[in-house]
């Protein structure tokens, strides 16, 4: 009977283990990749990377730590970069996945102020935001969107600033 | 000593290639990139606080790297509050940034309330040039701004709002955040937001509610709202109505619902003689609610060893809202061999694209076309974060069982 009850209770304990252990080698694959945890970036719309072997994930972005109002995406696959561009400001984020929860990683997204003059006359706005661009000869300024050239004088100051 | 008169055309001859050669120089010169200065971040902002004494730090990036001064100064209402050490900042080739710190001494007041900004102009200058300032300047300059933002508080109750929206596909949700910063010195008990959707042709499809919230002075709350998408593709328009404590606020934003899709529907190539011009008939739908200008294919044929065949492109042409149109690219095959090919196409359209790979059999008189699907990249490694609690969940299960058989056995014993 002991034998019996012996038997029973080593198989249990074998059992809770296994299951304890594929659950932990489920959570040891989901991995974030990138971005990095307090990374500062200029990508407006950064790349998020994991590795992981389950098929979907919730990806969980939000500008409050505690993820109280978050903005939610399901994805399929380990990459996502979102469709529209973030606000500049300070986010977190999560990845979800069968059981399985990343801890809150941080990063931060910066305006990039920029500008080439590209040829004689010809600038571009090289930065990641709309400037307001103010020329030497006029009052009042241009609004010039990312990427996006403009033809000055050639002998014209120009300053650019963040609209 | 008198010249021939060859050699005085000789002459002639050298100094007419002298100056072409300087005259080259000059236009290579101008026609290349001349100058490429960048800040990160464009701006910071602070609250006011009375007599608060700062230092605030952002980047000059040197992004052609090249040799330069930075020279700086500052402008706007706040300026006789910001003073900094060095006012010429020298950037090497190698430099690809510095960092550039200055401090910010407050007043014990600033009037009106609302937004101060002080400005902190980067210029670049040729290095050597180190006194702009009472010379004349014999060059066209280029300068970007750092903005210091100072929020002084409103008396009473002032909102800020700013919303944001998390776009769907249709069928799904789409949310809103309404950000509420209380810029006034006073409390607000309720505000509460409703969010009207308005479609491609004005008007209001939808309206939805958000749950009041109470902001204290100088603090954020949020507002969400979801409104589920049973619409087509397309640009919309969110008007957002916040009252708040008697007062009413309001701001709006377009958003979009799916994305601005064309869909690659077939690709045809008729009346094909090998050798000859080959016109590829493509045909492709548009799944936008708005129009969308200068749509063209770009072709890249490659053979089984990877190795280029061909590159083309197509017109461009505009489509209507769920049009389908046809774009034709034509692909001289002179020396072309019959087998089969890989081409990818690329359908370009408003800064965006999208790629379908097309396997495409070549006969003596006829081109055949399969359509198929789109190869995903692969990643690398690094450190895990993990949170182990379902790990700690089972082993304290693992612990329970063990101590209910250990009670068990101990019972049985008795």
């Amino acid at each position: 009977m002991s034998r019996r009850i012996d038997a029973r209770v080593i198989m249990v304990n074998l059992a809770v283990v296994a299951i304890a252990a594929s659950w932990y080698m489920n959570l040891s694959s989901l991995q974030v990749l990138f971005p990095l945890n307090n990374m500062v970036t200029e990508d407006r719309a950064p790349l998020f990377e994991w590795s992981g072997a389950a098929g979907s994930y919730e990806l969980l972005i939000d500008d409050d730590q505690d993820f109280s109002s978050p903005m939610a995406f399901n994805v399929s696959g380990n990459r996502y970069r979102p469709s529209q561009e973030l606000d500049f400001g300070t986010y977190w984020f999560k990845l979800k996945s069968e059981g399985a929860e990343t801890r809150p990683m941080k990063f931060t997204v910066v305006s990039s102020v920029a500008l080439s003059r590209q040829e004689m006359g010809i600038i571009r706005n090289s930065g990641n935001t709309a400037l307001l661009v103010h020329m030497g000869g006029l009052t009042g300024a241009v609004t010039l969107a990312v990427n996006r050239t403009l033809e000055i004088g050639e002998n014209e100051d120009v300053k650019a600033e963040q609209k | 000593m008198r010249m021939s008169r060859q050699s005085r055309s000789k002459v002639i001859e050298w100094r007419l290639m002298l100056v072409a050669a300087v005259a080259l120089l000059i236009f290579i010169s101008s026609a290349c990139p001349a100058a490429a200065i960048g800040v990160t971040p464009g701006r910071t902002t602070i609250d006011f606080e009375p007599g608060a004494d700062k230092s605030v730090s952002f980047t000059i990036t040197n992004n052609d790297h090249k040799q330069f001064n930075a020279y700086i100064y500052v402008e706007g209402d706040l300026k006789d509050y910001i003073t900094f050490d060095k006012q010429i900042i020298p950037f090497n080739e190698s430099d690809n940034s510095k960092v550039f710190t200055y401090r910010v001494k407050l007043p014990q007041r600033i009037d009106p309330p609302g937004d101060h900004w002080g400005k902190i102009i980067v210029m670049e200058l040729p290095a050597g040039w180190e006194a702009p300032e009472g010379e004349t300047r014999i060059i066209a300059t280029v300068a970007v701004i750092h903005q210091l933002r100072v929020k002084v508080p409103y008396p009473g109750k002032f909102m800020q709002i700013d919303l944001t929206i998390q776009e769907a596909v249709p069928n799904e949700s789409v949310k809103f955040f309404v950000k509420l910063y209380n810029l006034g010195k006073e409390d607000l008990a309720k505000a509460q937001a409703t969010i009207e959707v308005f479609g491609p042709t004005n008007e209001v499809i939808a309206t939805v509610d958000t749950e009041p919230v109470a902001v204290k002075s100088m603090e954020r709350g949020e507002l969400i709202a979801a409104w589920k998408a049973q619409v087509n593709p397309g640009m919309y328009h969110a008007v957002v109505t916040v009252r708040y404590d008697g007062e009413v606020g309001k701001t709006d934003k377009n958003f979009y619902v799916g994305n601005m899709l064309i869909d690659l529907l077939d690709v045809t190539v008729k009346d094909f003689k090998l050798g000859g011009i080959a016109k590829f008939d493509i045909l492709a739908e548009s799944r936008w609610n708005q129009p969308i200008p200068g749509v063209y294919a770009h072709l890249i044929v490659n053979d089984n060893k990877g190795d280029k065949v061909a590159d083309f492109k197509s017109a461009s042409v505009d489509m209507s809202p769920f049009e389908r149109s046809h774009l034709y690219a034509y692909w001289d095959t002179e020396g072309v061999n019959e087998g089969e090919y890989l081409t990818k196409m690329t359908l370009n359209y408003a800064d965006r694209s999208s790629e379908k790979e097309i396997r495409t059999k070549i006969g003596l008189s006829s081109i055949t076309t399969e359509i198929s699907g789109v190869s995903v990249g692969a990643v690398t490694s690094e450190e895990a974060v993990l949170q182990q609690y379902p790990v700690v969940l089972l082993v304290a299960v693992l612990i329970a069982i063990n101590f209910a058989w250990f009670m068990y056995f101990r019972k049985r014993k008795k």
